[in-house]
């Protein structure tokens, strides 16, 4: 199998390892390019009230026009150097870009970012721009093994995922009919008698029956149900398809 | 335990904890009750081992991310940073803790002085000797201006046209720009915050020079020194902070290279923040009291003042007294 996602360890106080999915470039950049969008957008409101209350007020005679050209240059630098730091430090780690495709910074050990980590991985965001369009970054994001670029690399941060883990083929189940969750509950590991390994092996099966052909249906099934089936002493060997899916959808009460 | 018994059992307790994790919302700890707060503190270690056992049992991957990612939020609720004890600290900060990084780190600040220090005087020496080579080191700053007609009134009567506070902000905004441009760079092995220090201190030898061979020396010091000191200054410290930056990654000493730039980032990020109050305050000098009109030897004493005071600051504030021992 393929592991499409980077999972991160975290090794907690308890001596429990607890798992998150990093961020890849891809959700990263549609991350990046949705603050830039914000970004466009808040600053041509703030140039079109500045142009605007410059007119107004050098018409009165008085010299706020000056007042506004000096806010023109403190606003450049601060959305600049400041954007992405402010809202990481209120929200712990979440820019609105982030919010929108569920990434959030986090501390590589787990725990939430603080104002140092921001202001590191804010500020070396300068050398990941180099020498445009983020270049740097999307190389170190791409090649190293936590999907670091090299502001997390010195803040010591990671980006992880925050979207509920979905597996490829139970999703297309549960889309179908809301009701059937691929979750074992104590009732049908208490009737069926079969351990939680063989319960996950027929749930597996069932989710994924309707991709597969009669004929592979055929050829899988009484392999997997025979060494389950010949424990409990209820398996035949001139057992029907049908006989075992019905056995199936008794096991799992549906 | 039957994994049946396990999931009966524990399925009531994970609800409870999400439900108390939904209480609390995004927002920390703070939504929570004082009973709410313990009986999660209480519950948070068994739902850290529930994530082993449900692996153990080998149950389904629902539960699995069920469990994790309770675990998760309640491991990131409670392993929380105390914020108000940043909020208070600025004062700390302030008085103990910013001077306290700056004097441990003063020999990245001699070694940036030095490497300030060495082209300045170096270019300032071959400009004073070769005149024209002024214009080799800064072909467009004095191209501009015809050197042979330039006078001291020139100069400030240019600054004198421009507003006092569009000038303050753009100028410290540029300054601040440069500064933390000089620290970030440095994480290429110091090689980028050692070209914005050569840059400009050979930009600044070549100007000295320059004005010293057309007899304006004065003049350029009392246009200089108010803001300039303190400016020059500032640039420096933010060089040494990218120069500390590098070098932990060039050596590392015992540790792996990347947990030396963690560390060495650390600190020399708050150092080159720190850097920022003088600018603005240079920003201030340079845009107020440059270009007012009164004695030139008042305004350099305003710049050595600012000077002397952020390096009493940085070198005296917070020391610690002599502990007093019975």
């Amino acid at each position: 199998m393929i592991e499409y996602d980077v999972h991160d360890k975290i090794e907690t106080p308890e001596n429990v390892e607890l798992t998150r999915t990093i961020a890849g470039l891809g959700s990263r950049i549609s991350a990046g390019l949705f603050d830039y969008l914000l970004i466009v957008l808040i600053f041509l409101v703030i140039f079109f009230i500045l142009a605007l209350s410059s007119n107004v007020f050098s018409y009165r005679g008085g010299s706020m026009s000056d007042f506004v050209l000096a806010a023109f240059f403190i606003g450049m630098f601060l959305f600049y150097w400041g954007y992405f730091a402010f809202f990481e430090w209120i929200t712990n780690g979440q820019t609105p870009g982030k919010k929108s495709v569920h990434l959030r910074v986090v501390c590589e050990n787990g725990s939430p970012i603080t104002f140092k980590h921001i202001a590191v991985r804010n500020i070396i965001r300068f050398v990941d721009m180099l020498p445009g369009m983020y270049f740097l970054a999307i190389v170190f994001i791409f090649c190293s093994k936590r999907k670091q670029r090299i502001g997390d690399m010195a803040a010591g941060t990671i980006v992880v995922s925050e979207e509920k883990l979905q597996y490829g083929a139970t999703d297309k189940v549960n889309k179908k009919n809301d009701n059937w969750q691929m979750e074992i509950t104590a009732e049908v590991l208490e009737k069926s008698g079969l351990s939680p390994e063989e319960l996950n092996i027929i749930q597996n099966f069932y989710v994924r029956r309707s991709e597969l052909s009669h004929d592979a249906i055929v050829k899988i099934l009484p392999g997997i149900l025979k060494p389950i089936m010949s424990r409990q002493g209820t398996w035949r060997d001139d057992m029907s398809i049908s006989e075992m899916l019905d056995y199936i959808e008794c096991t799992l009460q549906i | 335990m039957t994994p049946a018994a396990f999931l009966e059992n524990r399925k009531p307790i994970w609800d409870r904890v999400e439900h108390l994790l939904d209480c609390a919302g995004k927002s920390g700890c703070r939504k929570l009750t004082h009973q709410q707060l313990h009986e999660l503190t209480r519950l948070y270690p068994t739902i850290a081992v529930d994530v082993s056992k449900v692996r153990m049992y080998k149950l389904d991957n629902i539960t699995l991310s069920r469990v994790n990612d309770l675990a998760i939020r309640a491991h990131g609720l409670l392993y929380q940073r105390k914020k108000e004890k940043s909020d208070t600290g600025v004062i700390k900060f302030i008085l103990k803790d910013y001077p306290a990084i700056f004097r441990k780190n003063i020999s990245y600040l001699l070694f940036a002085i030095l490497l300030f220090c060495i082209p300045m005087v170096s270019t300032y020496s071959i400009v004073r000797l070769n005149p024209d080579t002024a214009y080799t080191f800064m072909p467009y700053g004095l191209d501009i201006e015809n050197s042979d007609t330039v006078t001291a009134e020139d100069v400030s009567e240019r600054y004198r046209q421009m507003s006092g506070t569009v000038m303050s902000a753009s100028i410290t905004t540029n300054n601040i720009q440069v500064a933390l441009i000089a620290f970030s760079l440095g994480i290429v092995f110091a090689l980028g915050t050692c070209y914005i220090l050569l840059s400009n201190s050979i930009m600044l030898g070549c100007f000295i020079g320059h004005f010293t061979n057309h007899g304006l020396s004065t003049e350029l010091w009392y246009f200089l020194a108010p803001h300039g000191l303190l400016e020059i200054f500032a640039i420096i410290v933010a060089g040494a902070a990218g120069l500390k930056l590098g070098l932990s990654i060039l050596i590392p000493k015992n540790l792996t290279r990347v947990d030396s730039l963690k560390k060495g980032a650390s600190e020399s990020v708050v150092y080159v923040l720190g850097t920022i109050p003088m600018f603005i305050v240079a920003g201030f000098i340079e845009s107020y009291i440059t270009p007012a009109y009164f004695d030139g030897r008042l305004k350099v004493l305003i710049g050595f003042a600012a000077l002397g005071i952020s390096l009493a600051y940085l070198l005296l504030v917070g020391r610690n007294k002599p502990q007093m021992e019975n």
